[in-house]
């Protein structure tokens, strides 16, 4: 085996080994902090593709989260659908959106773009909050309480969460992978660092980037599926509020946008610090946040490029940026 | 009839203050093509400097305007000369999307600061002046609607004259049309910069201080004002002060008006859709100056 | 034996609003030709290159490629047929390394990114940034970033290039090379049609010259005639200030 293949398989076990750590603690608290940390990994990774990838800076998404989180709720709610099942449909929908909103933006270069993602997610939010009937307006809905039903996606133990939080992280890794070794990566890269010359080469950059946006929608649905699981509850607050959109978009900026293992180091860089802080602050609220928005600037101000660059340079490898990390 | 009236009078008194907060970010953008996500926070800081002012030294909320107006220009000075123009500096001009993010970091941080310093509580000044009235027949205005209308006008006036007659306004001006031009003619961009980003800032503080008569201030008030802020700026087109103020005016109709018409919490989606609908249907504004 | 046409401008005109930028421009690149470009800053010749290109669409008249109409189509579609343009103010994919960069122009025949990458590492070695594959591309000089302008468009295939200004702003040296390789592309192949200021440079290459000012052609010739013409004389000698 060469220097190289060695490296990387003692990181995968390393990797590997660090993974099932939080199993084996006990601890339903612990348990709950790893599950969050994971969906936000596999959040900013969903981003990454649409907003790391392609360098569509997308301010949004908690409108793909929502849309995932309100579909299979309601579909398991009021049809028995299984979640499972439901989450595809959040997909679908997601995507429509995306679609939507993409047509309407996505020409729209750097900070209009982003703002119109907020405008979009806005609308979106207040549609949904103004359902009463429907999705039960600012009060939002419950998912029925199966206690363990596993094939229904429910469980009182947070193991089962956090093994399929795992899978679903090494899923969008996956996922992110391939992309950024393909043709279309390739393309996505062009586009994010110079659009009219990657059109001078045949890039169909429009459809390209929509279809970015359309898999980065599905993905966060997904996501915001598992959430509703997780926490047997949604409302227009906590699944669509503005919050949310940045927060996904500034934990995979921070970790290193359209890297492979940004979003994630982003993910535990984040999640673990905001419960430190909340519970150091003594309760002060909005510590956390706080301690996104100084990490945010910090990160910015000292390499834009994220974690991932940081840790390249201290341990003084070549920054090379490009599509292979 | 006149509700229709009283709310469309009441809308261009509001939607002058409102074009007095979106005349900083025209001005940041157009000299500087950074968009500031930041703004409506340091909205919110104006508007508590105005409160603590008037609180804690029995001041007129008006005679506050001068000192919340100083603050914020010194509080923008120093953004702008320690960090924002390092971050710029080190980027691309095309995009400056590090600033972007830069100010995201910032607003998250000056919201939740506020938080925490402050509290979630929404805070009204008790200044009888603001409640007194001015009847005209079925109409009724209240003094902070006056008194916002007309500052925010005469700002606006003051400053596109400014802009075009004196020198250093001209240099503004011509830093944001082509940086290295003016770098030849021995204008520093630097300074430009910095001047524009603190003149930003200290419109709005005088904007901060005539809002909170109108609205309570809390840690997140800045988040609609700076939505709205952004609207109104493409709206008016990017760059354009006269366009700015215009462009409140309209959005403080559709908003005063709106709320008649249909509930309030589609309100503020419809200021969201005009959004949307500007950027696709005419990017370059109603006055714009810059094209797409 | 009569040579096949490549790229025709046909009556071509160009109006920004209240402006006319281009007026009924005609000409021709022919298979195997080098054609010059020239004409006094703002005459309009990068306009027609983004028509040809697809960047803009001509407000009157016709560009055909190959016999079939372009004018109208996106940039992909003419890219795909052949048609390639450069960018007078290069634009390179920065944060990409310079053979990511030709791989991105590979990309457009040659869909699996092992072959784009190896058809990258040859137009590398042919434009000579081939010691220079995994440099990052922000980081080149003006030389380098001019040749990798040229190779991302090269490693699409080409029939026919558009060279914008490829020697502005190089050395005496560096545009000796940049001449010597655009004259190996036409030995390979490819058919060119360059827009540039270096009139030396610019009349040892081509076959064949095309004098644009104000938008309108003045002149079409061999470059020994266009340079006895009275009238490009003057509009290069008669107070016309290249700004």
């Amino acid at each position: 085996m060469t220097a190289q293949g060695t490296k990387h398989s003692l990181w995968g076990v390393l990797i590997l080994v660090l993974a099932i750590v939080p199993l084996f603690t006990g601890s339903q608290y612990v348990l709950s902090i790893a599950v969050m940390t994971l969906l936000y990994a596999y959040l900013a990774l969903s981003w990454n593709v649409l907003g790391g990838i392609a360098g569509q800076l997308s301010l949004g998404h908690s409108a793909y989260f929502g849309i995932g989180a309100y579909a299979s709720t309601w579909f398991f709610v009021h049809m028995g659908i299984s979640p499972w099942i439901g989450m595809w449909i959040g997909a679908a929908l997601a995507i429509v959106a995306a679609v939507i909103v993409g047509l309407s933006s996505l020409h729209l270069r750097g900070a209009y773009f982003a703002l119109a993602t907020i405008a979009s997610a806005m609308v979106i939010k207040t549609m949904v909050e103004n359902a009463d009937d429907l999705l039960g307006g600012p009060r939002g809905m419950e998912v029925t309480l199966l206690r363990d039903a596993p094939w229904q996606f429910q469980s009182t133990g947070k193991e089962f969460y956090y093994v399929i939080a795992l899978v679903f992280v090494a899923l969008a890794l996956l996922i992110n992978w391939r992309i950024l070794r393909s043709r279309y990566g390739y393309y996505l890269a062009a586009v994010r660092n110079d659009q009219d010359a990657a059109l001078a080469l045949g890039v169909p950059t429009t459809r390209y980037k929509l279809y970015a946006a359309m898999i980065s929608a599905a993905m966060t649905a997904i996501g915001g599926t598992f959430y509703a699981q997780f926490v047997l509850f949604v409302s227009p607050d906590k699944v669509f509020g503005a919050n949310l959109g940045v927060v996904i978009a500034v934990v995979c900026i921070i970790g290193g946008r359209g890297t492979l293992w940004g979003p994630v180091l982003g993910a535990l860089l984040l999640l673990p610090s905001e419960e430190l802080a909340r519970s150091f602050s003594g309760g002060l609220l909005g510590a956390d946040m706080m301690l996104y928005g100084l990490l945010l600037m910090l990160v910015i101000w000292y390499e834009p490029r994220g974690l991932v660059a940081i840790f390249q340079r201290w341990f003084k490898r070549p920054v090379k940026q490009g599509v292979t990390k | 009839m006149s509700i229709y009236l009283q709310a469309l009078l009441g809308g261009i008194a509001t939607g002058a203050v409102y074009g007095l907060i979106a005349l900083g970010l025209s001005l940041q953008f157009g000299v500087m093509k950074i968009i500031n996500f930041a703004h409506g926070s340091f909205l919110m800081v104006a508007m508590y400097v105005t409160y603590y002012t008037c609180t804690n030294f029995g001041l007129h909320p008006l005679a506050a305007a001068p000192i919340a107006a100083v603050v914020l220009f010194f509080v923008g000075w120093a953004c702008q000369r320690f960090f924002i123009d390092g971050i710029y500096r080190k980027e691309s001009a095309r995009e400056p999307i590090g600033v972007l993010i830069f100010t995201t970091g910032l607003w998250i941080f000056l919201d939740y600061f506020a938080l925490a310093l402050l509290g979630p509580d929404s805070r009204m000044i008790d200044s009888p002046w603001s409640n007194e009235v001015v009847i005209m027949g079925d109409l009724i205005f209240t003094y902070p609607q006056i008194a916002g209308f007309v500052i925010a006008a005469l700002v606006t006036i003051g400053l596109v004259a400014f802009m075009r007659y004196t020198a250093l306004g001209r240099a503004i001006r011509a830093t944001g049309q082509d940086r290295e031009a003016a770098s030849v003619l021995g204008i520093d961009s630097k300074r430009v910069y910095q001047l524009s980003f603190a003149i930003g800032l200290g419109v709005l503080g005088i904007a901060g201080a005539l809002l909170l008569p109108m609205y309570p201030v809390n840690p997140f008030v800045g988040d609609i004002f700076g939505m709205r802020a952004f609207v109104i700026v493409v709206l008016g087109g990017i760059g354009s002060i006269a366009g700015a103020f215009w462009g409140g005016i309209i959005v403080g109709i559709l908003e005063s008006v709106g709320s008649q018409v249909i509930p309030v919490t589609y309100a503020e989606a419809l200021i969201f859709l005009l959004f949307l609908g500007v950027m696709y249907f005419r990017p370059s504004g109603l006055f714009g100056v810059e094209k797409e | 034996m009569t040579s096949t046409t490549l790229l025709e401008f046909d009556g071509v005109g160009k109006s920004f609003g209240g402006l006319r930028a281009i007026d009924n421009v005609s000409f021709t690149v022919n298979d195997g030709e080098i054609v010059g470009l020239i004409g006094p800053n703002g005459a309009g010749k990068t306009t027609l290159f983004s028509m040809a290109s697809g960047f803009l669409k001509p407000t009157d008249g016709q560009i055909r490629f190959q016999g079939k109409r372009v004018d109208g189509f996106d940039p992909p579609h003419i890219c795909c047929a052949g048609l390639v343009r450069t960018f007078q103010i290069v634009k390179p994919f920065g944060e990409m390394t310079v053979i990511e960069n030709a791989m991105v122009g590979a990309f457009l025949h040659h869909a699996r990114p092992q072959e784009a990458r190896e058809v990258a590492a040859r137009v590398l070695q042919q434009v000579g940034l081939g010691a220079r594959q995994e440099q990052v591309a922000k980081t080149l000089t003006l030389s380098g970033r001019k040749r990798l302008e040229v190779a991302k468009a090269l490693a699409t295939h080409p029939k026919l290039l558009l060279l914008d200004e490829v020697m502005a702003g190089l050395t005496g040296v560096e545009t000796a090379e940049m001449l010597e390789l655009i004259q190996s592309l036409r030995a390979s192949g490819v058919s060119i049609l360059v827009i540039e200021h270096n009139m030396k440079a610019v009349m040892s290459l081509s076959n064949k010259i095309v004098v644009i000012q104000y938008g309108k052609k003045i002149a079409e010739g061999t470059p020994v005639e266009v340079a006895n013409d009275p009238q490009v004389i003057s509009a290069y000698l008669g107070g016309e200030h290249a700004a």
